[in-house]
């Protein structure tokens, strides 16, 4: 055994939990609200040619479906707000850590020294917003990729930066070893 | 220590490079000339399943065109042959550079090239025509996920052994401390050589010799497997092509089968409709049961399990026979899993995920479909080396669970059969929810038999009432760490692992929260602080 491989203090190691998440660009919310409102959108013409068409010839079945229609857009706004209070994503000196969800949350933490590249991607809402999203790959092209939209296209590029940095960091330290 | 020596791969590569030409595979390679003959064969196969179509009626044609096609036919011939040809003379391989290149290409020329460290495995396949003209198919995978296969259709055995010891030789110079060695070093007693190797004009040339053979599968063996193999999903296989092959014969002669057979379940009673089945479900269990036999056999004939320098190898098949190797640095975690039938016979069936690239995960699982307990513990102690001196810390998963399971697996199947049978079974058909006691039986079982282990270094689970699995894991191998939780949760609440590597996640369900934060903060401290290659 070549590593030193001295105790460890349980208590004492760094929470993943306990780190100041960064959230994401608030101009993110009104994308996400943006995004809700045309699925309902959407849902609320198919509803305008089941009230013209009616089927059923009955009219309370409308209306039913239209309270229903009501009380989900109402709650897929709460749940698109909530989303983005739910996410953020912290850096720290070894990792980087992601969390989301609203039902189901968590929370995903990968390691630079396990990442292989990382590249940012826009489209054309996320440029019309001045947002990018952030794409971290590992090896195996598993479902440990992690994606995290909605960041400030400066902020994105700089944590790119820092990330291309210390997966170059590590490949270097590779090289150094194999050199002995 | 002169087995150190023996075994130790820089000197091996040293040696090699003084008794061997000085930079093998330096200069433009062919493959061997038994490429042409596989190329041939791939052109033609091409413009077959382009022309499928035309065979009918070039037969049941008038006589008059005979000789249009004819010619056709002969043309057809004339070009795949000469494709063929010159995509042989065309197709070079070579070592530059650290780099294996590979030019080709007739009329668009291509030119390939992949760094020697970012080649996962070089694996070899014949079928029956390779055996016949005793050359070998290479397959090359590499790193990265968007990254192409690199296959030769033919090499000689010795040359490719050559070529994958090249390969291995410079990539075992470049890793880094720790790898593979630290797992048993009883490699240089040779027990018997692979079939690859031993083959008489490769003695000399072919390095590998240090094979030591851990398993070869005895027929015995072999229809032990086949026979506690999963014949319901050969049942499923085989249901599917009757049913695409009505689909096709209904098409093509316009005969209705829905229709027919909607008759006649319309003309007879329930009664002949129940012996129609009786006879008819036991009959396609009985063909699975035969087909899954014949398929094992011809998939895992004279299997034979090497532990090599740098890893495993497998060989097996009847008519193809297909050579996978797996390197230890590049295997994320061994699990193992077995049926009823297989506890009964002591066995288990094993796979090896490795670090792959997308497109050839699927070929690149190792496994032995059936193995017994000194493999497995051979196979552990190569991938876990200290898995016997850890601490290992047992834990179970949340009592919840049995409730969860039990409505997930109880009411709702009862009651679908309940319905279902009612018509003929009348008041009987209510025995059915006797299920329930079943399934609160299972999920009580499921509960109490799931259990995970933590030590320093890693991770063991094993759960499943069943088929029971099982995994071990390494801390170092893991690439990502999340934790799930769901709506309700609180400290004492359910929360789910989940540990990526680079072939595959492991998954631990139904935890408290507060420990799955716990053993998250660990793991990503243990990565973090390990140097070790871990793919």
């Amino acid at each position: 055994m070549i590593f030193e491989n001295a105790q460890v203090s349980i208590a004492e190691l760094p929470q993943a939990e306990a780190v100041d998440f960064q959230k994401l660009a608030s101009s993110y919310r009104l994308v996400e609200v943006i995004a809700t409102c045309i699925l309902f959108a959407i849902l609320l013409a198919g509803w305008l040619v089941f009230y013209l068409v009616n089927p059923f010839k009955t009219a309370w079945l409308s209306w039913l479906l239209l309270a229903g229609w009501t009380m989900l857009f109402g709650l897929g706004l709460l749940v698109a707000l909530k989303r983005f209070a739910a996410e953020g994503y912290a850096v720290r000196q070894h990792d980087i850590l992601h969390k989301h969800g609203v039902w189901w949350r968590s929370l995903t933490a990968i390691p630079f020294n396990r990442m292989q590249h990382c590249e940012l991607s826009r489209g054309p809402v996320e440029r019309a917003f001045g947002l990018a999203t952030l794409k971290v790959y590992t090896a195996g092209g598993s479902g440990s990729d992690l994606s995290i939209s909605g960041l400030p296209v400066e902020e994105a590029q700089r944590v790119k930066e820092f990330i291309t940095r210390k997966i170059g960091d590590n490949v270097g330290e590779d090289k150094n070893l194999t050199d002995i | 220590m002169s087995a150190r020596i023996k075994t130790s791969p820089i000197f091996k590569t040293v040696i090699e490079k003084l008794m061997t030409e000085p930079q093998p595979f330096s200069q433009p390679t062919r493959q061997s000339p038994a490429a042409i003959l596989f190329i041939l064969g791939r052109v033609l196969r091409l413009i077959l399943r382009q022309l499928i179509y035309l065979i009918p009626v070039i037969i049941l044609g008038k006589k008059s065109n005979f000789n249009g096609y004819t010619i056709f036919f002969l043309v057809l011939a004339g070009v795949s042959a000469t494709m063929s040809l010159l995509n042989y003379f065309k197709l070079y391989f070579y070592i530059k550079d650290g780099e294996l290149v590979l030019e080709k290409g007739v009329f668009r020329k291509s030119r390939i090239t992949v760094p020697l460290d970012r080649i996962q495995t070089v694996n070899f396949h014949q079928n029956l025509l390779h055996q016949i003209l005793n050359v070998v198919a290479v397959d090359i995978d590499t790193a990265g996920s968007a990254s192409k296969e690199f296959s030769l259709h033919a090499l000689t055995k010795p040359m490719a052994e050559a070529l994958r010891e090249e390969v291995g030789s410079r990539r075992a110079g470049s890793s880094t401390v720790g790898g593979w060695q630290s797992g048993d070093q009883k490699n240089s007693e040779k027990n018997e050589e692979s079939p690859v190797t031993s083959h008489p004009r490769g003695d000399k040339q072919s390095p590998v010799t240090d094979h030591q053979l851990l398993f070869h599968l005895r027929p015995l063996d072999l229809v032990k497997i086949g026979v506690s193999q999963n014949h319901l999903r050969t049942a499923g296989i085989l249901m599917a092509f009757l049913l695409g092959f009505a689909d096709d014969f209904e098409q093509a002669m316009g005969v209705d089968f829905e229709k027919k057979v909607n008759a006649f379940i319309g003309t007879t009673d329930g009664s002949t409709l129940l012996t129609w089945l009786l006879v008819g479900i036991p009959f396609l269990l009985f063909i699975s049961f035969v087909g899954t036999l014949f398929r094992t056999v011809l998939q895992y004939f004279d299997l034979r399990f090497w532990r090599t320098e740098r890893g495993f190898k497998i060989v097996s098949g009847l008519f193809t026979r297909q050579e996978v190797s797996a390197i230890l640095t590049k295997i994320q975690y061994v699990s193992w899993s077995s049926s009823p039938l297989m506890r009964l016979f002591k066995m288990v069936k094993l796979r090896l995920p490795q670090a792959a690239s997308v497109e050839v995960s699927g070929k690149l699982s190792v496994g032995l479909p059936g193995c017994y307990e000194p493999q497995l513990s051979a196979i552990r102690a190569a991938y876990f080396p200290a898995e016997t001196e850890q601490n290992w810390e047992r834990h179970g998963i949340a009592k919840f669970n049995i409730w969860l399971r039990f409505l997930l697996i109880g009411p709702l199947p009862a009651f679908i059969l309940v319905l279902i049978t009612r018509s003929w079974m009348g008041a009987w058909s209510h025995i059915w929810w006797g299920w329930l006691v079943l399934a609160a039986l299972l999920a009580w079982q499921w509960q109490r038999t799931w259990q995970w282990e933590v030590s320093e270094e890693g991770l063991r689970a094993s759960w499943g009432v069943i088929n029971r699995k099982s995994v071990l894991l390494q801390w170092h191998k893991v690439q990502a760490v999340t934790t799930h939780w769901g709506f309700f949760s609180s400290p004492t609440g359910r929360s789910k692992l989940t540990f990526f590597t680079a072939a595959g996640a492991v998954h631990i369900p139904y935890i408290s929260v507060a420990m799955a934060a716990a053993v998250q903060d660990f793991v990503l401290y243990k990565v973090e602080t390990d140097e070790r290659e871990w793919m």
